[in-house]
């Protein structure tokens, strides 16, 4: 089960236990429904954010934080051209401030309302 | 630079840019940031990207044990609370505090500690309703913060075993909490706290004898020290969560059927008498003994 590779995490990070056996909870529930697809799931920062009932940004960000250094998760940052095709980066700073859309073959600025983050499970 | 401080130069930047400058700006302000801490900067930013808002409902309980233990019935409180919408507990310690030291002044390392993590918790978990639960001589913690520091304050309040003194100003130090916003679980076979009382100074017999003051909610069980924590009472899940979640206060049977406290009792429940009596024959002990030997 993938929801085991938490285990650790939960005696390693004992201020953050709740959220983290929220989420073990949850991988562990979709695992034994849908098998092998629980390595498919893709979540948003809401969505985690109600996976883990984490209340405020600043703790959401504090155990998306462990799972990602614990390489629970990975970061896939998706920046949408207008025509709804986009280009993935790993993280913030890789993100150059101008871009070129492929599609409509024209340069377009980048700005925070066309980036989106999502979490997907490491194998 | 620690979490804390992070966050709060994140947040000022966020605040303080024009939404379409905000990328660059923040990307900016990483190369000021020690590496270790990018990773909590992306996640923050993931989330204010996506437009995470904090929940009105959000609570953190911050768990505060005694003397000689190391809060091992914070695990207890958590898994009690585990079903509970937004709702994360904090288990706060300290070095382990003998019962030589508690008796003595030299109290202050215990409290500067969890002051620290207090104001740690309050500023990540900002948003968030606070809520202490604290035991024994946390409980004696959480007075000195609350006087000693007029910015913290807290939502509710739970003491069991508490030994703060029953004359404590709770009209001075949590003016701004409405009634009934704490409870103090009092249990009638508790001795601790009258010990406490008659053989040191600073503390009270409030887990005894209950605070009986209008701000407070004294409840009282047929409980020793730490009986509140026996899992076969069940008493997080009876009296604590429903006050913790909705703020109902599920009275106790025991407020009406206990007893009568003995008079020898609350004679050493207060503090100048109990204090002379105890010292006195103290002393008349060690005088007898200077005349035998």
């Amino acid at each position: 089960m993938f929801a085991k590779k938490l285990s650790p995490l939960i005696h390693s990070y004992p201020q953050e236990a709740m959220a983290l056996k929220r989420i073990a909870n949850y991988l562990e529930d979709f695992e034994k429904r849908r098998g092998p697809a629980v390595y498919k799931i893709r979540l948003d920062p809401m969505r985690l954010f109600e996976i883990i009932q984490a209340g405020t940004t600043s703790r959401l960000a504090v155990v998306v934080k462990i799972l990602i250094d614990e390489n629970i998760f990975c970061r896939e940052l998706i920046v949408r051209f207008p025509l709804g095709n986009g280009m993935s980066f790993l993280s913030y700073s890789e993100i150059p401030e101008v871009i070129r859309d492929p599609a409509r073959d024209v340069e377009m600025e980048i700005n925070s309302d066309s980036i989106e983050a999502s979490y997907v499970l490491v194998h | 630079m620690n979490t804390r401080e992070a966050i709060e130069l994140l947040e000022g930047t966020w605040n303080n840019t024009i939404p379409n400058k905000r990328l660059i700006q923040l990307n900016i302000l990483k190369m000021t940031i020690p590496e270790e801490l990018h990773s909590l900067m992306d996640s923050w930013i993931d989330a204010k990207l996506s437009g995470v808002q904090d929940n009105p409902s959000a609570m953190t309980v911050v768990l505060i044990h005694g003397i000689q233990t190391d809060g091992a019935w914070h695990k207890q409180v958590e898994s009690q609370l585990q079903d509970v919408s937004h709702l994360n507990v904090k288990s706060i310690g300290y070095e382990c505090v003998t019962a030589f030291q508690l008796f003595s002044p030299v109290r202050r390392g215990p409290i500067k500690k969890v002051t620290r993590d207090i104001r740690d918790s309050i500023f990540l978990d900002r948003g968030a309703k606070i809520i202490i639960v604290a035991h024994s001589f946390g409980t004696y913690i959480v007075s000195k913060i609350l006087s000693e520091n007029s910015d913290i304050e807290f939502d509710k309040i739970i003491f069991c075993g508490s030994i703060i003194p029953t004359d404590y100003r709770w009209d001075t130090y949590v003016k701004s909490m409405p009634r009934e916003s704490i409870i103090n679980d009092v249990g009638t076979r508790d001795f601790y706290p009258v010990l406490a009382t008659f053989t040191s100074f600073g503390y009270g017999a409030s887990g005894r004898k209950g605070f009986q003051s209008p701000r407070i909610k004294d409840r009282y069980f047929d409980y020793g020290h730490s009986d509140f924590f026996d899992p076969k009472r069940n008493h997080i899940s009876e009296y604590w969560k429903p006050f913790l979640i909705e703020g109902r206060i599920v009275e106790s049977e025991w407020d009406t059927s206990k007893p009568k406290t003995s008079f020898p009792i609350l004679l050493f429940c207060n503090p100048w008498l109990g204090r002379t009596i105890f010292f006195g024959i103290i002393i008349v002990f060690i005088v007898i003994l200077m005349n035998i030997f």
